[in-house]
């Protein structure tokens, strides 16, 4: 009401000059925008006009800004020059298992720590944040050589189990906060009614909290299809590896290939995780701000 | 009553929940099943007869390099049911590399009929090395692998291979090999037969024989020549005399030439060595004259490593390049006439060549050792041999394979046959070995850099070698 | 936001969900329910995590090399003996770790704020650019090296011909092959893909500025540029302190962008602790060694960690 007021009294009636200001600040906010995006954004757009160029060599300087003769031509070859489909797949498979198990032993804990009042809970949880601070090379070695010893060396589960040690301390830390924020009186009510605890997790936190836990999934499936190092120690042949992997090999110039048929893989390493982003940016963002801020 | 069921109903559906997880994470599909629908992809159609997997489409310009992210499985007409089975592990630089040895597997089954190996292939030697490691280290270690000579010292002193000397004696091939292949296969004069070779990796110098025309200037002798020619050769923005490699640890099987060439002891049995000495230190500061002060090596140089090295040779920067038969047919398709080989300049005291050799590692644990070595002695026996020496252009290990034409014909082979007298080898099995290595690298480039001397890299690198 | 608990919490009342009335006669005894609620997440933690720690630990005792294994011999603390006082490379490449950490977050402060606070305008596509900004974020590690040293390659990159065009260089440079541009290239690489976070984080604090004290501010006054220095800059230190906090730890240990963009080097211009550690690890086959010097940075980070903790518990109060 007061600002309003005081806006009231405050503006002076429109004039010549507070147009021209305006103008001003929209093409500052405009300026700024583009600038913004174009550091953001530009590597990307490169990145695709040399994945539809025709393919030219890796050292031969060729650049081409606007392509002569754009092609999707490498988009196929990509699945044929190298098992394509299945490095992908793999990154997929790897991702949404690492999801499933995180997001099932994260849930029942984090409603523990948020509900409950036991011995032992502040310990866990402080214990839990600390393994998320870890540095992963510690736990390379040991994990390899246990891994090697119980003969999951180069299998999905090794690459799954690896990923936990930052998915679930994230994920217990971030739905814990989701339960939290939740008010008492519904599940109370529900237990009153007669509901079991489970049922009323099920029913009612759950549904209520979904934001969360999609935030916590999306959070851990971008983390694991994004992760190398484990994927680089324990993965040695191609059935197990995922895209990581193989772009590090492009970096590292080691590839046959020229660089359209590189870029291609990359935009579609890239994908995945874009599109998940883009159509769920309103949980990861929501997920981001609540945990991160304190009050 | 009413409590206790809540609670075991719901201690079931916790179970279940996190059961049905553990159970998604953990199914392992079987190759078959979890091939996701790639009717499209006309790589996999092309399986079963031996069909060298997905060729890189390439224009010629873009150079055959190592490792390519596709290691198909080894693709051979399948066996099955025999009684014995021998895992094989191996490694190719490319596709057709890789047929050179499932070729000879597939020949070997066709040759008997008890025997069967089950292959695997790994993307490059250092993964297939740190994978028959570390799967020792836990006892896991495959029947065989194919292996490079300077594996075996660290695999005798951890006692993991299978000892075959009694198995060596009994072949009627052994006295085909050439004696210094057969040191190569001992290591250190005082072991037995460690491996079976089957073949060499022989290092040499490539030049543009029309730039040297143009230059008026012969191949090099000599390391000093070399540099001279350089220099010679250098001109204007995109021409530089010499491929210099600092990237990686190649670098120092490059410089290692001239090392030992002028007589530097790296390090030897006793760990006594001189790497510190003036010898070794002039000579480091000779070579990396070439890209400090001479600019006659090109500017990446630092950070470049074979692929680099290759396209910038192809694509015709370089004047000289130091490779190995190995890549003979890459650079003879990419530059035909242009381009010859010639031996690696002879330093002060010796000319120093630098080749290993490859072959069938046999190890402790295999259940079959009877049969591992069958498969050993094919592999290195006069026709596989030769396989690997004309279609991956390679050094001989028999006699009679040396005695082939293409030695004389062929300007690579020869020059590569040429210094065969000079081949030796670095100390890599040395246990200070990997961290000089390692080592070696920054600080190299640091020397190019100007950052630090030469003498105090050589200082550096000698306290690691002498390292108790 | 999450400080938002329930009114139901009544102080001193302990919280156990089987049901009030019997609390009296149940406070005895320990209910069963919550630690089964925990204990796939703890026992799972305590299979990856805690144990395969101790064997790290374990392991850097010994001096052990993954080539010659049956050759293992307990050393005791001489591992940390020699990487403390005998090897220079690990003290270049604690240096290397500190200017890395120091310039790559002075980077990403430096561009998150200011972007941060132009988000925090009012403008009708601002949600449009806060999801775009986000994306070099969320790529993988992997893709943002290729992209970056694809672009400054010294015969091919798209920078380089930018430059050259705009007259700023006269030949293409080769970044990865000079000490400075190498670290610089990696450094720019981690600022791009790594001020989106912090812009986001910075953004949800500063709406959680109330307006009515860029009001009051104003009435009295005070221009823009004494707002920013007096209300918003005060409010947001907490969060940018708890945020640097993070960023310190994690970049200590992150090892993916600068391994897969320079392996180290070249020289030892990008040789940080954690990828000496790595290379260690996979290129020597130190497996004691490299574990005794990833146990030094973990006990390092772990009492920098121990600070975030304790802030965290202060500011959520779930963790009472």
């Amino acid at each position: 009401m007061s600002q309003a007021v005081t806006s009231a009294v405050i503006r002076p009636a429109p004039t010549a000059t507070r147009t021209r200001a305006r103008i001003a600040a929209r093409t500052g906010i405009l300026a700024v925008s583009a600038m913004v995006l174009a550091y953001c954004l530009l590597p990307f757009v490169w990145m695709f006009i040399v994945s539809i160029a025709e393919g030219h060599s890796q050292f031969v300087r060729e650049l081409e800004y606007f392509p002569s003769r754009p092609t999707w031509q490498n988009y196929i070859d990509v699945f044929s020059v190298m098992p394509f489909a299945r490095y992908f797949f793999n990154s997929m498979f790897v991702a949404v298992a690492t999801v499933l198990l995180t997001l099932s032993v994260s849930v029942t804990a984090a409603y523990a720590f948020a509900r409950f009042q036991f011995p032992g809970r502040k310990i866990m949880i402080l214990a839990m944040l600390l393994v998320y601070m870890l540095p992963s090379i510690v736990l390379l070695v040991p994990l390899l050589v246990i891994f090697k010893t119980l003969g999951m060396i180069n299998t999905y589960q090794s690459l799954i189990l690896a990923e936990t040690t930052h998915a679930v301390p994230f994920a217990v830390w971030l739905l814990t906060g989701a339960f939290a924020a939740l008010p008492r009186e519904l599940e109370e009510a529900a237990l009153v009614d007669g509901c079991t605890p489970f049922q009323a997790l099920l029913r009612i936190v759950l549904p209520l909290s979904l934001p969360g836990i999609i935030a916590a999934g999306l959070f851990v499936f971008i983390a694991s299809w994004n992760n190398f190092l484990f994927a680089f120690m324990f993965t040695s042949g191609e059935d197990v590896r995922t895209l990581p992997v193989v772009t590090r090999f492009f970096v590292q110039g080691e590839a046959d290939f020229h660089w359209g048929i590189i870029m291609a893989c990359a935009v579609l390493t890239t994908l995945p995780v874009a599109m998940l982003f883009l159509f769920f940016q309103r949980y990861l963002i929501g997920g981001l701000t609540a945990g991160s801020v304190k009050g | 009553m009413k409590r206790a069921m809540t609670r075991r109903s719901f201690l079931v559906g916790l179970v279940g929940v996190t059961g049905a997880a553990l159970a998604t994470a953990c199914s392992q599909p079987s190759a078959p099943a979890a091939k996701p629908a790639d009717a499209a992809k006309p790589a996999e159609a092309a399986k079963p007869a031996a069909q060298p997997a997905a060729p890189a489409a390439q224009p010629a310009a873009s150079p055959a390099a190592a490792a390519p992210p596709a290691t198909p499985q080894p693709q051979i007409a399948p066996v099955s049911n025999r009684p014995i089975t021998l895992t094989y592990w191996f490694w190719a630089d490319d596709a057709d590399q890789a047929k050179i040895i499932t070729d000879g597997i597939d020949r070997f089954h066709k040759s008997q009929d008890k025997i069967q190996i089950k292959p695997d292939q790994l993307p490059t030697v250092a993964d297939t090395q740190k994978k028959v490691l570390s799967s020792a280290a836990v006892g896991q270690a495959p029947d065989m692998s194919h292996g490079n000579s300077n594996w075996l010292q660290d695999m005798h002193d951890s006692d993991i291979l299978l000892p075959i000397q009694d198995y060596f004696d009994k072949w009627e091939r052994k006295n085909d090999f050439y004696p210094n292949v057969l040191d190569m296969a001992r290591v250190k004069p005082s072991q037995p037969i460690l491996f079976v070779p089957n073949h060499l990796i022989v290092n040499y110098l490539y030049v543009r024989l029309d730039w040297l025309k143009e230059a008026n200037l012969q191949p090099p002798d000599t390391f000093e020549d070399m540099i001279k020619v350089a220099k010679g050769l250098t001109k204007g923005p995109d021409r530089f005399g010499f491929g210099l490699r600092g990237g990686d640890v190649q670098a120092i099987s490059m410089l290692g030439h001239w090392y030992v060439g002028n007589g530097v002891n790296i390090i030897n049995e006793k760990d006594e060595s001189d790497f510190d000495s003036k010898a070794a230190i002039e000579t480091t500061e000779q070579y990396a004259a070439m890209y400090t002060k001479d600019k006659s090596a090109q500017p990446s140089a630092p950070a470049d490593r074979f692929p680099q090295l290759f396209a910038q040779f192809q694509g015709g920067k370089l004047a000289m390049l130091q490779h190995g038969l190995h890549s003979w047919k890459v650079q003879d398709a990419a530059l035909g006439d242009k381009i010859t080989a010639v031996s690696i300049p002879k330093g002060k005291v010796r000319r120093a060549v630098f080749s290993s050799s490859e072959g069938t590692l046999i190890y402790k644990g295999t259940k079959n050792p009877e049969a591992a070595w069958e498969f050993a002695k094919f592999m290195g026996d006069e026709q596989q041999a030769k396989e690997f020496v004309i279609r991956r252009g390679a050094g001989p290990t028999l006699k009679s394979v040396g005695a082939d034409p293409i030695f004389k014909d062929n300007r690579f082979y020869k020059a590569a046959m040429d210094s065969q007298a000079d081949w030796t080898a670095l100390p890599e099995w040395h246990r200070n070995w990997l961290k000089f290595r390692d080592t070696f690298v920054p600080l190299f480039q640091q020397v190019l850099k100007e950052e630090i001397t030469a003498t105090k890299m050589h200082e550096d690198l000698a306290k690691i070698l002498r390292a108790k | 936001m999450i400080a938002d608990r329930a009114p139901a919490a009544r102080p001193g009342a302990s919280v156990s969900m089987t049901a009030a009335p019997v609390r009296r006669a149940r406070r005895r005894r320990i209910p069963m329910l919550p630690y089964l609620l925990v204990a796939p997440a703890v026992i799972l933690m305590i299979v990856i995590a805690l144990y395969p720690t101790i064997y790290a630990v374990q392991l850097s005792l010994y001096d052990v090399n993954l080539a010659r294994y049956n050759r293992a011999r307990f050393v005791g603390l001489d591992n940390y003996w020699k990487l403390l006082f005998d090897d220079q490379v690990f003290r270049v490449s604690v240096l290397q770790t500190l200017r890395w950490v120091g310039v790559v977050i002075v980077g990403q402060l430096g561009l998150a704020l200011p972007v941060a606070l132009f988000l925090n305008m009012k403008f009708t596509f601002r949600g449009f650019i806060r999801t775009a900004i986000l994306i070099p974020w969320v790529i993988p590690a992997a893709v943002t090296s290729l992209i970056w040293v694809f672009m400054f390659d010294a015969n091919l990159g798209v920078a380089n011909d930018i430059l050259v065009r705009l007259g700023i260089i006269e030949i293409y440079w080769t970044w990865l092959s000079d000490f400075k541009t190498a670290f610089f290239l990696v450094v720019m690489a981690a600022v791009w893909s790594g001020f989106p976070f912090m812009s986001i984080v910075l953004l949800a604090a500063l709406q959680g500025i109330p307006e009515e004290m860029y009001e009051a501010a104003k009435i009295d006054g005070a221009g823009v540029w004494a707002r920013f220095l007096h209300i918003t800059l005060p409010m947001l230190v907490p969060t940018i302190l708890l945020i640097l906090l993070l960023r310190t730890i994690w970049l200590s240990h992150s090892v993916d962008l600068v391994y897969i963009m320079t392996v180290g080097g070249p020289g030892y211009s990008n040789y940080t602790t954690a990828v000496y550690s790595f290379l260690l690890t996979t290129s020597q086959f130190e497996i004691g060694y490299a574990s005794a010097v990833a146990v030094v940075l973990a006990v390092v980070l772990l009492a920098v960690s121990t600070i975030y903790v304790r802030q965290m518990e202060r500011s959520q109060e779930y963790l009472r």
